[in-house]
């Protein structure tokens, strides 16, 4: 029997990487490129990279729009907008200030949360506190859709944050509320916001592993 | 707010729950604070996790319309302050972008991101990782593959993924252990326990497991540091394959 084992380490492309089938590799050598080197080829114009980026990220990068808009149509809107972005922008990308899956899902996740807040302008407060209640909804939809390690992974990290670390991170990222909205919606005080936020986090970075 | 505190904001603001005139504060305090930065760089690339697993299939539409949209948009200038990656900044990154195996990963990383971490110093290895890199891609995506997520007793949980005889497994969250002491993974099969090798004192450990029969369980335990020839202490994990 032959065993070999793996040495722990760094996890920070899991996510989009886990999209790819073999048969997208076509030759079979594409499959093996990392999203940071992809991206590194759409920064020179490469095209047929942009396409191979796009089959690895477009889900991730519509499905945190999806959490945080809800909207279809309007989701459909914004990842169009950012996976413009990513192409046109690739030449900025900095490699040492994190991976480029990071880079592309902080893009992503600006972007929601910029057009929910301006299109808040105009909503009341009840409108809101009720899009708090589709959270729920919208997680269960998404589990069927898509239940793969990575998501297993994360949702476990999560389950072993207290629940007002994972109510105040999950109201941030998913629902794209500020934290003081969010103080308010679990009527907390906001340093206490604060410090769940961060410590929060922190737990969620140790257990999946993210290493600086 | 009149209590300013940037230190305290770098997890609300990875959330991208800072608005106004904080943000802008905030924002300002990050170019003096390399502290901050780290911590911000560190906490905002755990909070994109929460991206990843949200996704979502996105419609089938949108990639012509997208790509058709590139192919007419100039892409920007590279900023002269921010340089974009080239062969000579690459070799400043982490060790892991550059190997070409962890790269294999692409479909591993499903179950596997560890791998990046592979020791592919030596040219055999690299060759040794890659032959394994595709095994583990081919259970990572076997559409009969058993997905399996398991408690530890001791803390953590335990992942499994098996299929064709062979399996994945990885910890994530677990107790580390004293320096004396280390987990060992076995496979159960009737009454003869084989070791599938040392794995580590905690974190996030990973084996890939051949031979493994339908019939058989995975097992968990805490031996000394170098190991058992059977488990010496209770099982910290069970797992039946099938």
């Amino acid at each position: 029997m032959a065993v070999l084992e793996l040495a722990s380490g760094r996890i920070s492309d899991m996510a989009p990487s886990r999209r790819v089938r073999p048969s997208e590799g076509g030759d079979g050598d594409e499959t093996n490129v990392t999203v940071d080197d992809l991206l590194t080829r759409v920064a020179c114009g490469d095209g047929p990279a942009f396409e191979l980026l796009y089959d690895r990220i477009a889900n991730s990068v519509y499905g945190v729009i999806r959490r945080v808009l809800r909207d279809p149509a309007q989701s459909e809107e914004v990842t169009q907008e950012v996976l413009i972005e990513v192409w046109r922008f690739a030449t900025r990308f900095d490699a040492e200030r994190g991976s480029a899956t990071t880079w592309i899902h902080t893009m992503a996740h600006r972007r929601a949360i910029d057009r929910v807040r301006s299109a808040q302008a105009s909503h009341d407060r009840d409108e809101r506190v009720a899009r708090r209640d589709q959270v729920t909804a919208y997680d269960e939809v998404a589990e069927r859709v898509e239940m793969r390690l990575e998501q297993q992974h994360v949702r476990r990290c999560l389950e072993d944050l207290t629940d007002l670390q994972r109510e105040s991170v999950t109201l941030a990222y998913y629902g794209g509320y500020t934290y003081r909205e969010v103080a308010e919606l679990l009527g907390v005080p906001l340093g206490t916001v604060k410090t769940r936020m961060r410590d929060g986090l922190i737990r969620l970075r140790d257990c999946l592993g993210v290493t600086p | 707010m009149t209590d300013f505190d940037p230190h305290s904001l770098t997890g609300v603001y990875a959330l991208d729950a800072l608005d106004g005139a904080e943000k802008t504060r905030f924002e300002a305090h990050l170019h003096e604070c390399q502290a901050c930065r780290a911590e911000v760089a560190e906490l905002t690339e755990t909070a994109t996790r929460l991206a990843g697993a949200a996704a979502a299939p996105v419609p089938a539409e949108l990639r012509a319309r997208v790509l058709a949209a590139a192919a007419e948009k100039r892409q920007q200038s590279p900023l002269p302050v921010v340089t974009a990656i080239s062969a000579r900044d690459r070799s400043r990154t982490p060790r892991w972008y550059r190997q070409p195996a962890a790269a294999a990963a692409a479909l591993l990383l499903v179950v596997s991101g560890g791998l990046g971490a592979l020791a592919l110093d030596e040219h055999q290895r690299a060759e040794d990782a890659e032959t394994m890199t595709t095994r583990v891609a081919a259970i990572a995506t076997h559409p009969d593959r058993v997905e399996l997520d398991v408690p530890v007793s001791s803390g953590g949980h335990g992942i499994v993924v098996a299929a064709d005889g062979s399996a994945l497994f990885r910890t994530s969250g677990i107790e580390t252990l004293p320096a004396d002491q280390a987990y060992q993974l076995w496979i159960l099969r009737g009454d003869k326990p084989q070791s599938a090798g040392v794995l580590g004192r905690g974190g996030e450990l990973e084996a890939f497991v051949d031979g493994v029969r339908p019939t058989d369980a995975l097992g968990l335990s805490v031996e000394p540091a170098a190991g058992s020839k059977r488990p010496t202490g209770s099982l910290v994990l069970r797992v039946e394959i099938a």
